[in-house]
C-alpha cells in the first residue's frame, strides 16, 4: 500500500509539533487577552474615573435609582447624572475624600464660571476670569466610561419600557449589589426579542416600585394572573416583534 | 430633431430626449443607474476590489486590535441647563430676518444644537410652513467655510491668515481671539476720527433694515456722526413697485407697500410675477392660491362637485416659471414686450370698464405711435384671443360683484407696475385682493449708483458694508469692486466673498441662530430673534457691530432689543417665547391714485423689437447667490430645468434650432460664453440666465459652479438687456436630473378640466382594476389588524412643485449631498424627488379637451408647451412591495403598520430592491458620502445631523421611511404621557409639515377621522401603476385645470 505521508515527514515532526504547540499557546493568549470578561460585553467591568459604588448608594443607603438617573421616565436616555446632582450631597458629605477630588475640582470651577456668567464676580480681576473662561472651553465633565452600549443603529427608549413596567433589573441586573458596575446581559437583538416575545415574565404592576430591584413575582403576595390581566386591559402593551423600524431607523 | 417633430402627439414628457426617444433616455429607463454608475472615478469597481484586497492584507496585520471593545465616554453636564432632558428635542420660536420680510420659525434643538427649522404656526408670513431656503439655512449655520475670524486684507491678500485646517486647536482659538481684539482697536480709532469730523466721508451700505433695534442704533450713530450717509442695495428689491406707488399716490414721508391677497380672487393675471416662488409674500400667496383651488368631493358625490368653484390663473411671461407651470393659461412673451402687453390689456379692458381719461389717451397715443395694428401681440390669433379672453373674464367677474387680481413681478419696470395698479383699482380690487399699508421702516433712498459716484468723486473715505456682496452683485458698469478697494472698507459678512477680498477688513456676521435681535415680517409684524447656539466661531450682528463702532454703552444684542421694545421681566419672557409681537402689523390705508401724474412715466418707455434679449431671474436654488456655498441648495434640482450645481442660458426649442445648438453647447452672449439649456415654453429670441452662480471668491461647495450673470447686468438693465447671441465653440456638461428615475411614460400624472370633471365624476378612477377587485381591498384587510396604518396622499392640485419637501426631507433624514460628478451618474440621494412633466396640449384627434392653443403663426415651429405638472415621489410603501421579494437578506420587510422598513445594518448592497422597484424610489450609497471630507474643518458640519436617524454608510440602500423616527417618537410620547392614545393627526412627516400649500397629507388611514383617510375617499384619488397591483400606500389626487371656455 502506498503511504499517505512521505517518509521525509519524520524529519520535520518536531517542527510540526512545535508549530502546533505555539499556535495553541497563541490562541490561548489571544483568548485570554481579548475574550475575557473584561472585554466581551457580558461582564464588561471597566474602571471608572471616580470609584462610585452603586452597592453603597443604591443598596445600603437605599437611594432610588431615579434620584440620579432623573430622565429615565421621560427620555430615551436614563442619563448619567450631571455632577451637580452628586454635589447636592457631596458639597457637605465626605468633602475630604480623595476619591472625590475630580468631582470637587469640576464643581468648584463650574461655580466660579456660573458667577462670571451671572456677573457676580469682581470686575477688577479680569485676568483670573479670562483664564477660567479659557479653561472652561475645554469642557469640564467627569469622563465616565460607557458600559451598556447598543449599536448606533439601534434606538432604545428607556421611558416607554419603564412605563410598560419593565424594571431596571431586567436589563441591568442587581446594580444595587455591585461595587463596580458590570454588564450582566448580552443586550443583543436576540436577547431583546426573547423578552419582547415573552414580555409578561418581565413586567410588573404599577403598584410595585419600578426601581425595587429585589422584587420578583415569587416573593410578592400579588395574584400574578389577575395583575397581568389588569395590565393587559389598561396598558395596551404590544411590544414590537416583527417591525424592524421599531428600533432601527 | 426630426424624431421630435413626429412625436408631437404625446401628452406628458420630461425632456426633449424623452420626446425623441434618444438612446440616453432609454438607458435611464431600462437601468436603475446609468452605465458607469458603479465606476469609481477613473478606475472600475473590479480594479477597486484589487486595490482593496491589497490594503486589507496590510490592515490584517494590525486588524486584531479592532476586536477589543472600544472605550466610549459619557460626558454629563457639570451643571445642566434648566429643563434640558438629554434625548428630548426642544423647540424655540424665532424668525429668519430677510430684507423682504421675516419668516417666523420654530427651531428644533437637540442638546443645544439646532437640527431642524420649521415654520412658526400662526405667524403671518410662514403660518407653520417654510420654503426650502429656510430649511437650507440650517446647513448654512454649520458651514465650515463661513468667515471664522476677522480677516485683514490688503490688495486682495489676507494679512492674518491662519491654518484653519487643523480645526479648533488652542493656537487657532487664540488667533481668532486676537483678530477680534485688533478689530476693537481699529473700531476705536475709526470712532475717534469720525467723532471729530462728525462722520464726514463715512457711509454705510446695507440692504433694507428690518430691525427696529438696529434702527435705534443707527439713530444714535446719526446723532454722533451727523454727516454720515446711508445707502441701500439689494439685488431682489421692490424699488420699482415702491416707485410706482409713490408716483401714483404722491406720498413721500413713508414708504407705502401693496399687499395682495388671493383668497377671494376669482381670476389672477400674473405678469412676469412668479408669486409662488419669489417676493415677500410667496409662502402666503401660494397657500391662498392653493386653498382657493381645493376641490374635495367624496367618491360619487355629484352634488358637491357641481357646487365647486375654483380660481383661474393666467400667466404672461418670458421665463418658464413655477407659477407659469401652474397656470390655467400661459402665454409666453418676450420680457421686453411686457409693457406692450399691459397696454394691450388696458386697451381691451377699457372696452368693458372705465379707465382714467389720461390713461386712455396715453393708450391711443402709444398704439398709434408703435403701430399696434401690426404688432404680433395683438394681431396674432393667440395673442389677441388671449388678451380679449382675459379682459372679458375680468370684466365679467367685476360685473358679478367679485374680485380678481393682477400681479406684476417685483422686477418689472415702474411703468408696468403703474398700469398693474391702475387696472387693479379700476377693477374694484382695492381693499379686497389688494390693500395698501404704510411701512414704518425707513428705507434709505440713496442708491448704490449714488454711492459709486460719491466714491469716484472722493467724497467717501470710510465705508461700512453690512452684509450682502455688492462687489459681486452690484450693476457691472459701476465697477464697484474697484471702487471699494480704493477706500477704507469694512465688510460685515457671513462668508469671505468678492466684497470681502476687495475690502480692508472682513468681520464675521452672525447667523440668525446665533444672535439676539429683532426683525419685521412683510406685513410689519415684529419678531424677536433668539439665538439657539453661541456663535460657532465668534461673530456679531449688524446692530452689535454698529454699537461697537460708536462705542455705545450697550453693545449686547439682547439689551438693545429689550430697550427698543421696552420689554422686561415676564413680558420679555413671553415675547421671547412667542417670538411674534402681537398688534405690530402695519396699518392698512386706502389710497387714491392720480393717474395723470403717472403718464410721464409711461411715456418714457421705449419699445424694443425683433432683437435677442437676455433676461435675469433670481435663481430658484441660490436666490441672488447668498446660498452659493450651500450643498443642499446647489444639489437641489431646479423645479423647471432640473439642473443641479449650475445655471445655464435657458432658451426655447425654436431659438435653439435657429441657433443650431443642443443642450450644453456654448452660446456667446454679449461676449460671455454660457452653455445653453433648452426649456420648451421660454419666449423665443430670449435667453434666461439665473443669478447667483459663477462666483470667484466663495467656499469649496460653490467654487466652479455655473456662470456669473451679474457681469452682464448693468444699472439700466437690471431685469433684461439687449443681447447678441450666437453659437460658440465647445460644450459644457450640465447635470440635470430630468430623465433620472423615469417610469416608462405611463399615466402617472392625471389631470382634467373642471368642467369635464363635473360631467364625468369617475374621470380620475384607476382604470386598471385587477380581477375586478378594488385596489384598496388590502387596505381594508390591513386595517382590520387594529393598529395604526400609515399612509400618504399628495394633492397634485395643491402642489406647485416648489421642492420644499425635498430639502425638508434632506434636513430631517440626514441625506447626503453627492456632488455634480455623481449627479451626472444618477446617484443623487433625495428621498422625495419632484418629477416634472411638460405638457404640450391634448391631441385633438383623440378627442381630448385641450386645443393646441399655442399653435399659431407666432410660434408655429415650437413645441406647444401649455404648462408643466409637478409630482412629488416618495416611497410608495406598497402593501405588496416588489422590493421585499428580491432582498436576499430580508433587509427590507414590512412591519405591522404597513411600513416598508429598511434595516440598514442588514443591507449588503445587492441593489436588487432598487432594480425591482417600479417607482424607482430607492437610493444607494455608492460612497461614504458623510465622511467624504478628510479636512478637520468639516467636523462642525456633523452637528447638522438628526440624532434620531441613522447616518448611512457606503454600500447601503436607503429610501423614504415615512419619517419612522417621528412615528416612533409620537407613539412613545403618547404611551408615556397619554395612556397610549395617539391623537388624530398629532404629528406628521417632515415633507408634509413644511409643504407651503399643504399638498401632502400623512397619517393613520385606519382612523376614519384622520385627514389622510378622508383624502383616500376623495373622488380624485388614484395610485401610480395600479396594473402592478403593488397596492401602494402613497396615493395622489388628480390635478384640475380651470380653462376659460373662450380659449377652448
Amino acid at each position: 500500500m502506498k503511504t499517505i505521508f512521505p517518509k521525509g515527514i519524520d524529519k520535520i515532526k518536531p517542527v510540526i509539533f512545535l508549530t502546533a504547540g505555539l499556535t495553541i499557546v497563541t490562541i490561548a493568549l489571544i483568548v485570554n487577552f481579548y475574550f475575557t470578561d473584561k472585554n466581551l460585553s457580558v461582564g464588561y467591568r471597566p474602571e471608572q474615573p471616580i470609584p462610585f459604588s452603586h452597592k453603597l448608594h443604591a443598596g445600603e443607603m437605599g437611594m432610588d435609582c431615579r434620584y440620579c438617573h432623573i430622565n429615565v421616565e421621560k427620555s430615551p436616555h436614563a442619563s448619567v447624572p450631571h455632577s451637580d446632582i452628586c454635589w447636592n450631597c457631596h458639597s457637605k458629605v465626605k468633602t475630604d475624600s480623595p476619591k472625590l477630588e475630580l468631582l470637587a475640582s469640576i464643581q468648584k470651577d463650574t461655580i466660579v464660571k456660573k458667577n462670571i456668567i451671572d456677573h457676580k464676580f469682581d470686575k477688577k480681576a479680569p485676568k483670573v476670569i479670562e483664564e477660567l473662561v479659557e479653561n472652561s472651553e475645554k469642557g469640564a465633565a467627569i469622563p465616565w466610561i460607557k458600559i451598556h452600549k447598543l449599536p448606533e443603529y439601534a434606538y432604545f427608549d428607556h421611558s416607554v419600557h419603564i412605563r410598560a413596567g419593565v424594571s431596571c433589573v431586567e436589563c441591568h441586573g442587581r446594580i444595587d449589589q455591585m461595587e463596580v458596575v458590570k454588564q450582566v446581559n448580552s443586550l443583543s437583538m436576540g436577547w431583546c426579542l426573547d423578552c419582547h416575545k415573552d414580555h409578561e415574565k418581565h413586567i410588573r404592576p404599577d403598584s410595585v416600585k419600578i426601581t425595587d430591584l429585589a422584587w420578583t413575582w415569587e416573593n410578592s403576595n400579588l395574584d400574578k394572573e389577575a395583575e397581568l390581566k389588569k395590565i393587559k386591559e389598561t396598558k395596551n402593551l404590544n411590544p414590537p416583534i416583527m417591525g424592524c423600524s421599531a428600533c432601527h431607523r | 430633431m426630426s424624431q421630435i417633430e413626429s412625436n408631437r402627439g404625446k401628452h406628458y414628457w420630461r425632456s426633449l430626449d424623452e420626446l425623441a426617444e434618444s438612446p440616453e433616455f432609454k438607458e435611464h429607463l431600462e437601468r436603475e443607474f446609468p452605465e458607469g454608475a458603479s465606476e469609481l472615478g477613473s478606475f472600475s469597481r473590479r480594479g477597486f476590489m484589487k486595490i482593496m484586497a491589497a490594503s486589507m492584507t496590510l490592515a490584517g496585520a494590525g486588524g486584531l486590535t479592532s476586536c477589543r471593545r472600544p472605550e466610549e465616554k459619557i460626558l454629563p453636564y457639570a451643571s445642566a441647563p434648566e429643563g434640558l432632558i438629554p434625548g428630548k428635542a426642544r423647540f424655540y420660536a424665532s424668525a429668519i430676518p430677510r430684507t423682504s420680510g421675516s419668516l417666523g420659525i420654530l427651531v428644533k434643538s437637540h442638546e443645544g444644537r439646532p437640527t431642524k427649522i420649521d415654520g412658526l404656526p400662526g405667524h403671518p408670513a410662514s403660518n407653520g410652513k417654510t420654503d426650502k431656503h429656510a430649511q437650507a439655512d440650517l446647513l448654512s449655520l454649520y458651514d465650515p467655510f463661513r468667515l471664522q475670524y476677522v480677516k485683514y486684507v490688503e490688495n486682495g491678500k489676507v494679512l492674518n491668515g491662519a491654518d484653519e485646517e487643523q480645526g479648533m486647536t488652542p493656537v487657532y482659538r487664540k488667533h481668532i481671539k486676537d483678530s477680534w481684539t485688533k478689530l476693537g482697536e481699529e473700531l476705536a480709532k475709526l470712532d475717534d476720527k469720525l467723532s471729530k469730523n462728525k462722520g464726514e466721508g463715512f457711509a454705510i451700505l446695507s440692504p433694507a433694515v428690518t430691525s427696529a433695534s438696529e434702527e435705534s442704533v443707527r439713530a444714535e450713530l446719526s446723532k454722533k456722526y451727523s454727516n454720515a450717509k446711508f445707502f441701500n442695495w439689494e439685488v431682489l428689491n421692490e424699488d420699482n413697485a415702491t416707485h410706482a406707488l409713490k408716483v401714483l399716490t404722491g406720498k413721500k414721508a413713508n414708504d407705502i407697500q401693496a399687499n395682495y391677497s388671493l383668497t377671494n380672487a376669482k381670476a389672477i393675471v400674473s405678469v412676469n410675477a412668479d408669486f409662488m416662488m419669489s417676493g415677500r409674500d410667496s409662502l402666503r400667496l401660494s397657500k391662498e392660491f392653493a386653498d382657493a383651488r381645493r376641490v374635495y368631493v367624496k367618491k360619487g358625490d355629484q352634488d358637491a362637485l357641481n357646487k365647486t368653484d375654483i380660481n383661474r390663473l393666467y400667466t404672461v411671461e418670458a421665463n418658464f416659471s413655477v407659477t407659469g407651470s401652474n397656470s390655467d393659461h400661459r402665454y409666453r412673451l418676450a420680457e421686453s414686450a411686457t409693457f406692450e402687453f399691459m397696454v394691450a390689456l388696458s386697451k381691451e379692458l377699457s372696452k368693458h370698464i372705465k379707465l382714467d381719461a389720461s390713461i386712455t389717451n396715453f393708450i391711443e397715443g402709444f398704439v398709434s405711435k408703435y403701430d399696434f395694428a401690426k404688432d404680433a401681440l395683438t394681431t396674432s390669433k393667440t395673442g389677441s384671443e388671449f388678451i380679449s379672453a382675459i379682459a372679458s373674464d375680468l370684466a365679467a367677474i367685476k360685473k358679478a360683484g367679485k374680485n380678481s387680481a393682477i400681479l406684476v413681478g417685483d422686477d418689472q419696470s415702474s411703468a408696468v407696475q403703474i398700469l398693474g395698479l391702475l387696472l387693479n383699482d379700476a377693477l374694484g380690487n382695492q381693499g379686497k385682493t389688494i390693500t395698501f399699508s404704510e411701512r414704518s421702516a425707513k428705507v434709505s433712498d440713496h442708491t448704490i449708483e449714488q454711492l459709486s459716484t460719491m466714491i469716484s468723486e472722493s467724497k467717501i473715505a470710510d465705508l461700512l458694508i453690512l452684509g450682502g456682496n455688492p462687489a459681486y452683485d452690484a450693476p457691472a458698469d459701476l465697477k464697484f469692486a474697484e471702487k471699494i478697494a480704493s477706500i477704507n472698507t469694512i465688510h460685515l459678512t457671513s462668508h469671505f466673498n468678492e466684497t470681502s477680498i476687495a475690502s480692508k477688513v472682513a468681520v464675521p456676521k452672525a447667523h440668525f441662530l446665533e444672535y439676539w435681535g429683532d426683525t419685521r415680517s412683510a406685513d410689519g409684524t415684529a419678531n424677536i430673534i433668539q439665538p439657539l447656539i453661541a456663535p460657532l466661531f465668534g461673530a456679531v450682528s449688524d446692530a452689535e457691530l454698529l454699537a461697537k463702532l460708536i462705542q455705545s454703552k450697550q453693545t449686547k444684542g439682547i439689551e438693545l432689543v429689550k430697550a427698543t421694545y421696552k420689554l422686561e421681566g415676564p413680558a420679555w419672557e413671553k415675547a421671547v417665547h412667542d417670538s411674534t409681537l402681537p398688534n405690530t402689523a402695519y396699518k392698512t390705508s386706502t389710497v387714491k391714485f392720480t393717474a395723470n401724474k403717472a403718464v410721464a412715466n409711461l411715456e418714457a418707455v421705449e419699445v424694443y423689437k425683433n432683437g435677442f434679449e437676455l433676461v435675469f431671474k433670481s435663481d430658484y436654488s441660490l436666490l441672488d447667490g447668498s446660498y452659493n456655498n450651500n450643498g443642499w441648495m446647489q444639489e437641489f434640482p431646479d423645479p423647471i430645468t432640473k439642473l443641479t450645481w449650475d445655471n445655464a442660458a435657458l432658451i426655447s426649442y425654436k431659438t435653439a434650432s435657429d441657433l443650431g445648438v443642443q443642450n450644453g453647447d456654448y452660446l456667446n452672449i454679449n461676449g460671455k460664453k454660457i452653455p445653453a439649456w433648452i426649456v420648451p415654453g421660454i419666449a423665443d429670441k430670449t435667453a434666461v440666465l439665473s443669478l447667483g452662480y459663477g462666483r470667484s471668491t466663495t467656499g469649496p461647495v460653490g467654487t466652479g459652479t455655473g456662470f456669473n450673470a451679474y457681469e452682464l447686468r448693468n444699472a439700466n438693465s437690471l431685469t433684461w438687456t439687449k443681447a447678441d447671441i450666437s453659437k460658440a465653440s465647445g460644450n459644457y456638461e450640465l447635470a440635470s436630473t430630468q430623465d433620472h428615475w423615469a417610469m416608462e411614460g405611463r399615466e402617472l400624472v392625471k389631470d382634467d378640466n373642471i368642467t369635464d370633471f363635473k360631467q364625468n365624476i369617475a374621470i380620475f378612477d384607476n382604470k386598471f382594476d385587477p380581477n375586478g377587485e378594488s385596489i384598496i381591498a388590502d387596505r381594508a384587510e390591513w386595517n382590520k389588524a387594529g393598529s395604526y396604518q400609515w399612509a400618504m396622499v399628495v394633492d397634485l392640485n395643491a402642489c406647485n412643485g416648489c421642492g420644499t419637501c425635498t430639502i425638508s426631507c434632506q434636513a430631517e433624514n440626514n441625506i447626503s449631498v453627492v456632488g455634480k460628478e455623481r449627479v451626472l451618474k444618477g446617484r443623487e440621494m433625495h428621498w422625495i424627488r419632484m418629477d416634472r412633466y411638460f405638457f404640450s396640449g391634448y391631441d385633438t384627434a383623440k378627442g381630448a379637451f385641450m386645443p393646441d392653443q399655442l399653435r399659431s403663426d407666432y410660434d408655429e415651429k415650437d413645441l406647444q408647451v401649455e404648462g408643466a405638472y409637478h409630482q412629488p415621489i416618495p416611497c410608495m410603501h406598497c402593501e405588496k412591495a416588489p422590493c421585499e421579494l428580491v432582498c436576499p437578506v430580508a433587509a427590507t420587510v414590512h412591519n405591522e403598520e404597513g411600513l416598508n422598513d429598511m434595516a440598514y445594518n442588514r443591507c449588503i448592497g445587492t441593489r436588487y430592491c432598487g432594480n425591482n422597484c417600479p417607482y424607482k424610489v430607492r437610493r444607494f450609497n455608492f460612497f461614504q458620502y458623510q465622511e467624504n471630507f478628510k479636512d478637520k474643518r468639516y467636523e462642525v458640519q456633523k452637528m447638522v445631523h438628526n440624532p434620531n436617524v441613522t447616518v448611512r454608510s457606503r454600500g447601503v440602500m436607503e429610501k423614504c421611511t415615512y419619517c419612522v423616527q417621528r412615528i416612533n417618537e409620537a407613539k412613545i410620547d403618547a404611551k408615556v404621557d397619554n395612556g397610549g392614545k395617539l391623537e388624530t393627526d398629532s404629528f406628521t412627516a417632515a415633507c408634509a409639515q413644511s409643504c407651503p400649500t399643504e399638498a401632502i397629507t400623512f397619517g393613520d388611514q385606519n382612523n376614519a377621522a384622520s385627514k389622510v383617510s378622508q383624502m383616500q375617499d376623495e373622488t380624485r384619488n388614484y395610485v401610480l401603476l395600479p396594473e402592478l397591483n403593488a397596492r401602494p400606500r402613497t396615493s395622489f389626487l388628480g390635478r384640475l385645470k380651470n380653462r376659460n371656455s373662450e380659449l377652448g
